[in-house]
């Protein structure tokens, strides 16, 4: 990457005090913790998670939708200070969220094209309001960029006259009002019908062509080898793996993306293999010491449990937060696999 | 297949009565072999949980069964007509021979109880164990089938994680042995790890048990990995059913194969996926004809005017398909790759 990012985690963290649930009272929950990633400008970055690793939280981190613990977020070079509504609907003119619900997200009582005319009018630049209709014109050119064609029958149409893809694409035509230049899509797909998605994912495919930045946040990582460019994995708070889409897929680094991608249905295999480390993720309040992979990690070793390991380049743009990729001698008991490892990473380079 | 423990016969099921009634499973009769794996594949508003409702007998009102039969064969004893059974002949019957697990499941335990009395109030309920100690012993074994210890009998549902609510849902299912476990979306809500976690235990259940599952769910990837069979429902009929190898590897109704090209795998080629045009359809204006006409490359005038019906396909009994592309006896236009593979068949 030698442009600049056109945005940035620097060791962004985000904790939550928790709230009054049964033994939660004063505790903390450690939902991002010394987040760094880059994103390019014109790409698709993927943040691959499980329920509870913290990839929605840092998609509203970039949206400022929340205030960092610490750490900070850099838009196009630019440390990112948000701390009024003004600077706030500044910032939102470039950064926008869609978020996973197509039908929680839209107001019931209002055509569909009362939701787009909103952004419309509050980021109103003078040509989209001068094009005709008080903006009318500019949101039907909106929904009809979003596939909802034709614009103008679908301007009076109430969500629940829509299917969940076209409520979707309704969402995002909202966010494209304000013509962003980052679209952060949290789970944009998952609660669709099959054959609907692949659609949406086609339509932000088609704008991110059109040269708008994608962070697509999925806990699918087949879709997000398709759609992404980049894939960082997080697992408790931290990213664990970044590297090429492909590369993370076909040569994963970090022994957790390695169970992901076990995991993971694949209609060419039968009856896979039985997964190798077991259990579940940590609670955000408990983490363990150490590597928070650790107590499922089948390589764990002493210093996994003391330690947590920083993050090791394992080939070219690919980087792992694992013990068994530190190049200085390891403990003896993970020589092996360490070894294994290895082999499994040093036959590829730079982006496919 | 092997012999049959449940026989699925012509099932009509409607929501409401009159015009405005809405037909949710228009017609359905499948088989479900002792010991087998069946997926049943479908997106929301295909029939799919509809038809599992009415054949455990738990319609939500509204919903009532306007023909059909489900009979149910035990291993000893004549075969039962699980429609006609009322009363206490139901409550008998129902959990011992078919037991259901449901997506939402997980959010069904009381959260004021523990596990262990949510276990033994089923065990009880249906007179199993003679006292306290053999229910005791008889739940805490039914955790270990789907992987957990024994202590956790005195967690409540809050100190669960959703895995394990759905675990310990699937060892409530278990209690009193049934030939068939319906399992409707067991995993959807779950992560993916969980997922594979909770399948491992359903395919040792199977092997250790010897019962018959129904695996109901919209995701196709996930059922080639683990059925022996699958079916394929859209707008409330079946419109394919066969082996699961043969039906990944070559599927033979558009909606299948256009299913299968929609969703990219670990492996799939950039460019190798086609999206299905429009949306699934709304079961209250069905359109005429097949009712995957409007969304299907394929089509010509006899599939708006003709509804296909379910038939076999030439030399594999087993494998049906509900599409005029494969009933030679239709004259339409198809695509020489078809009229190949149909002469081939023949």
């Amino acid at each position: 990457m030698t442009a600049t990012p056109i945005l940035e985690a620097r060791a962004l963290t985000k904790h939550f005090r928790a709230g009054r649930g049964v033994g939660a009272s004063g505790s903390v929950v450690r939902a991002v913790s010394h987040v760094t990633l880059a994103v390019a400008p014109g790409s698709v970055t993927a943040i691959v998670g499980e329920s509870g690793s913290g990839k929605s939280t840092l998609a509203r981190l970039f949206a400022q939708l929340h205030a960092p613990t610490s750490g900070e977020v850099l838009f196009r070079g630019a440390a990112v200070h948000v701390r009024s509504a003004r600077s706030l609907r500044r910032y939102a003119k470039s950064v926008q969220l869609i978020l996973q619900d197509p039908y929680g997200s839209l107001n019931p009582y209002r055509p569909i094209g009362h939701t787009v005319l909103r952004p419309v009018r509050v980021h109103a630049t003078s040509d989209a309001l001068k094009a005709g209709g008080g903006g009318r014109a500019e949101v039907v050119r909106l929904l009809e960029r979003v596939g909802l064609t034709p614009g103008g029958d679908f301007y009076s149409k109430y969500p629940h006259e829509l299917s969940g893809g076209q409520r979707q694409r309704v969402s995002i035509a909202r966010a494209l009002a304000v013509n962003p230049q980052v679209l952060i899509a949290d789970e944009p797909i998952s609660m669709l019908d099959v054959s609907l998605r692949l659609g949406v994912l086609d339509l932000l495919r088609d704008l991110n062509k059109a040269g708008l930045t994608i962070i697509y946040v999925t806990h699918d990582l087949p879709s997000a080898r398709w759609f992404a460019q980049t894939i960082a994995v997080m697992y408790a708070g931290r990213i664990v793996e970044e590297g090429p889409a492909e590369a993370v897929v076909n040569h994963p680094a970090h022994p957790y993306t390695k169970l992901l991608l076990a995991a993971t249905p694949d209609p060419t295999r039968r009856r896979p293999e039985k997964l190798q480390a077991r259990g579940e993720p940590p609670s955000l309040i408990h983490l363990p010491d150490g590597c928070a992979f650790h107590p499922r990690c089948p390589y764990a070793d002493e210093r996994c449990r003391r330690l947590a390991p920083p993050s090791f380049a394992v080939a070219h743009a690919h980087s792992a937060s694992c013990w068994l990729h530190d190049a200085r001698p390891p403990a003896q008991e993970t020589l092996a696999s360490a070894t294994q490892l290895d082999n499994h990473t040093t036959d590829q380079e730079g982006t496919p | 297949m092997s012999e049959a423990v449940l026989d699925i016969e012509e099932l009509v099921v409607e929501f409401g009565s009159g015009p405005t009634a809405v037909r949710a499973v228009d017609g359905v009769s499948l088989s479900i072999g002792r010991g087998e794996i069946f997926g049943l594949a479908g997106e929301s508003g295909s029939g799919k949980s509809t038809l599992m409702y009415a054949i455990t007998r738990l319609l939500p009102p509204a919903g009532h069964v306007v023909s059909g039969r489900v009979v149910y064969r035990p291993r000893t004893g004549e075969p039962v007509d699980f429609l006609g059974l009322e009363g206490r002949a139901l409550q008998e019957l129902r959990w011992a021979s078919m037991a259901i697990v449901t997506q939402a499941a997980m959010n069904a335990l009381n959260p004021v109880l523990d596990v262990e009395a949510q276990l033994t109030d089923v065990l009880r309920a249906h007179g199993v164990g003679e006292n306290r100690n053999a229910r005791h012993e008889r739940a805490a074994e039914l955790l270990s089938i789907v992987g957990i210890t024994a202590d956790r009998l005195r967690s409540y549902p809050h100190q669960l994680s959703g895995g394990m609510r759905q675990r310990v849902m699937i060892a409530m299912s278990l209690a009193l042995s049934p030939d068939v476990l319906i399992l409707d979306e067991p995993t959807t809500a779950l992560d993916v790890v969980t997922q594979r976690q909770i399948l491992e235990e359903i395919l040792e259940i199977r092997e250790r048990l010897d019962l018959s599952i129904v695996f109901v769910t919209h995701d196709l990837a996930l059922l080639f990995e683990i059925a022996d069979r699958v079916a394929v429902m859209y707008a409330g009929e079946l419109i394919e059913v066969g082996d699961a190898v043969g039906l990944r590897d070559a599927p033979l109704h558009p909606y299948s194969l256009a299913l299968r090209a929609s969703f990219p795998t670990l492996t799939t080629a950039p460019d190798a996926l086609s999206r299905l045009p429009g949306a699934p359809p709304d079961l209250r204006a069905l359109p005429g004809g097949c009712p995957f006409h409007p969304r299907c490359d394929f089509r010509d005038v006899v599939c708006e005017a003709r509804r296909p019906r379910l038939i076999a396909m030439g030399d594999d009994p087993e494998h049906e398909v509900a599409c005029h592309l494969h009933d030679t006896s239709v004259m339409m236009t198809r695509p020489a790759s078809v009229v190949a593979a149909n002469e081939a068949r023949r």
